[in-house]
């Protein structure tokens, strides 16, 4: 579900570039310290080693080819339900990213305000949630959203950072972390006995005798309260969610109904046709590997 | 000792546990000689006893799985509650004859209780569920049981136990371990059925214990120490 970023040699840390162009509400110096921000929030996660390096201020926008990462405000006029978005150049030899651009759509307003401020974005919350996508996340689908009658969806709850749909103007609250993200970047970039100390569970997701594709899967720890996700990435269903806490787990698998489905796989394909359904299993993560494989059987709707 | 091994046939190895534990009751009450009719006491050096027994479970309370909202409050996806059942084991006991009134043992006991997380108030409609595993548990403990002869009743002769010891519960599929300590406090009473004064065997009795264990550690939701009751039956072999 993510790759690493490239680094330029051991132990150097990746740059990024602001840009030099502020909003109403927001100038370029807020723009770069509330990334800043947003970034040693994704460096203070404990068990993943991620540095990232401020590398100065550029004129040059978001989305240009020139090996620069750079994040920025840029007017984005058609995209008026995106906040915010990354993309990445990708080495076609090698796989490693070589460079990383995150635009924030200035079409909105934007917020640097401690506590937020009532009908602005939070620039920092939605900066950590992109710079998630920087490290390599994808999303996550711990959230839950009702359907509006103009077609969108209003976000009900979410458990990550990486859910695709924000909270809301005025909210702060994707400014920390919740466990699904750490999970993800430690399990991207592991740092010291991450991989040793916490476990996995793998299994498989079927309706009848058929695997399903891209059912989400969460393993809920009733001793931590911990809710961390994972989707079934192939035609037979298997899944596989790491970081866990040592312990039984509650096995949960639902569709992804509550944002569309590309927002979370791009493959086509994806099986929503299936009932919330949990294993009636406790399964154990054991500490530093895998245990047993959970079969999880759903029911069509 | 074998029926405790994983696999298929746990229901009737629980449903030999019961017969076993029932047989054994049945058999103390209709070796009770009428008062006056009092059987030795076997009296040995060593002690060796095997019985089976049940052991209390223990609450480990519940665990929303929540989510955050804009406006700051929790938003339940489900509720979840967790328990420790109580089950039935196998314990065997060695202990060494220090005087008339005292004892040193130690002791082995084997169980396999289930943890049962129960899984309810989905808010997408999932249906209620009772997720359960099947943990291997071993406790060894040592202590000292205290006679009272004095306040022998039909024959049966009440004791006084204290002690401590480890326990190891591996999780199902036996990829983790949890550990832990307990300390105990109890009592009981052993009725002998046969005594001599010579001999490699000195005797053999039946003996009931009851107990109250203060566990630490294992498997647990938190740091505190949980109570839990014991009780078992077994046949003793004085040497």
């Amino acid at each position: 579900m993510g790759s690493r970023c490239r680094s330029s040699g051991r132990g150097a840390r990746p740059r990024w570039f602001a840009r030099d162009r502020g909003v109403p509400g927001v100038s370029a110096a807020q723009f770069q310290a509330e990334v800043e921000r947003a970034f040693a929030v994704w460096e203070a996660v404990p068990t993943a080693s991620i540095a990232f390096q401020f590398a100065g201020f550029t004129s040059a926008p978001p989305f240009d080819n020139d090996d620069l990462s750079v994040l920025g405000f840029e007017d984005e006029p058609d995209l008026d339900r995106v906040l915010g978005a990354t993309t990445f150049v990708v080495d076609a030899v090698t796989g490693a990213v070589v460079e990383s651009d995150v635009f924030f759509n200035s079409v909105f307003q934007w917020s640097v305000a401690p506590d937020g401020e009532a009908g602005r974005f939070d620039l920092r919350s939605v900066a950590t949630h992109e710079i998630g996508h920087f490290i390599g996340l994808g999303h996550s689908a711990i959230g839950e959203t009702e359907l509006r009658a103009d077609g969108t969806r209003r976000v009900l709850a979410s458990g990550a950072v990486m859910f695709p749909i924000s909270l809301g103007r005025g909210v702060v609250a994707d400014r920390t972390l919740q466990p699904d993200d750490v999970a993800g970047a430690s399990d991207l970039y592991p740092d010291g006995d991450f991989q040793q100390t916490t476990g996995i569970i793998t299994g498989r997701v079927r309706l009848g005798s058929a695997g399903v594709f891209g059912a989400h899967v969460v393993a809920f720890s009733p001793r931590t309260g911990s809710l961390i996700g994972g989707f079934s990435l192939s035609q037979d269903g298997t899944f596989r969610i790491a970081g866990l806490t040592p312990g039984p787990h509650i096995i949960r698998v639902e569709p992804l109904d509550d944002a569309d489905v590309d927002s979370f796989l791009s493959s086509p394909g994806v099986n929503v046709d299936f009932q919330v359904a949990f294993h009636p299993r406790l399964m154990v993560a054991p500490r530093g590997g895998a245990g047993p494989s959970a079969d999880v059987m759903v029911l069509a709707k | 000792m074998t029926l405790l091994v994983t696999g298929r046939g746990h229901a009737e190895t629980r449903s030999g546990l019961c017969a076993a534990l029932l047989a054994s009751t049945m058999l103390v009450a209709g070796t009770i000689p009428a008062a006056g009719q009092a059987v030795s006491e076997p009296t040995g050096r060593f002690e060796v006893s095997a019985g089976v027994g049940l052991l209390g479970g223990a609450a480990f309370g519940g665990q929303p799985a929540n989510e955050r909202t804009a406006s700051g409050a929790t938003y339940r996806l489900f509720d979840s509650s967790t328990e420790l059942a109580s089950s039935a084991g196998f314990e065997a006991r060695v202990g060494v004859v220090v005087t008339r009134r005292i004892t040193l043992e130690a002791r082995a006991a084997l169980g396999q209780p289930e943890l049962r997380t129960s899984v309810s108030g989905d808010v997408e409609g999932a249906p209620a569920i009772t997720s359960v595993e099947r943990l291997d548990q071993y406790i060894f403990d040592g202590g000292m049981t205290f006679r009272v002869d004095e306040w022998r009743v039909f024959g049966l002769v009440p004791f006084a136990s204290a002690g401590a010891g480890y326990l190891r519960q591996l999780h199902e599929g036996q990829t983790l371990v949890d550990e832990g300590h307990l300390f105990y406090a109890g009592g009981g009473v052993t009725r002998g059925l046969f005594a001599r004064g010579n001999g490699l065997v000195r005797g053999v009795g039946l003996r009931a214990d009851i107990r109250m264990n203060v566990v630490s550690g294992g498997v647990s939701f938190d740091d505190d120490s949980r109570v839990q009751g014991a009780f078992s039956g077994s046949v003793f072999v004085a040497f």
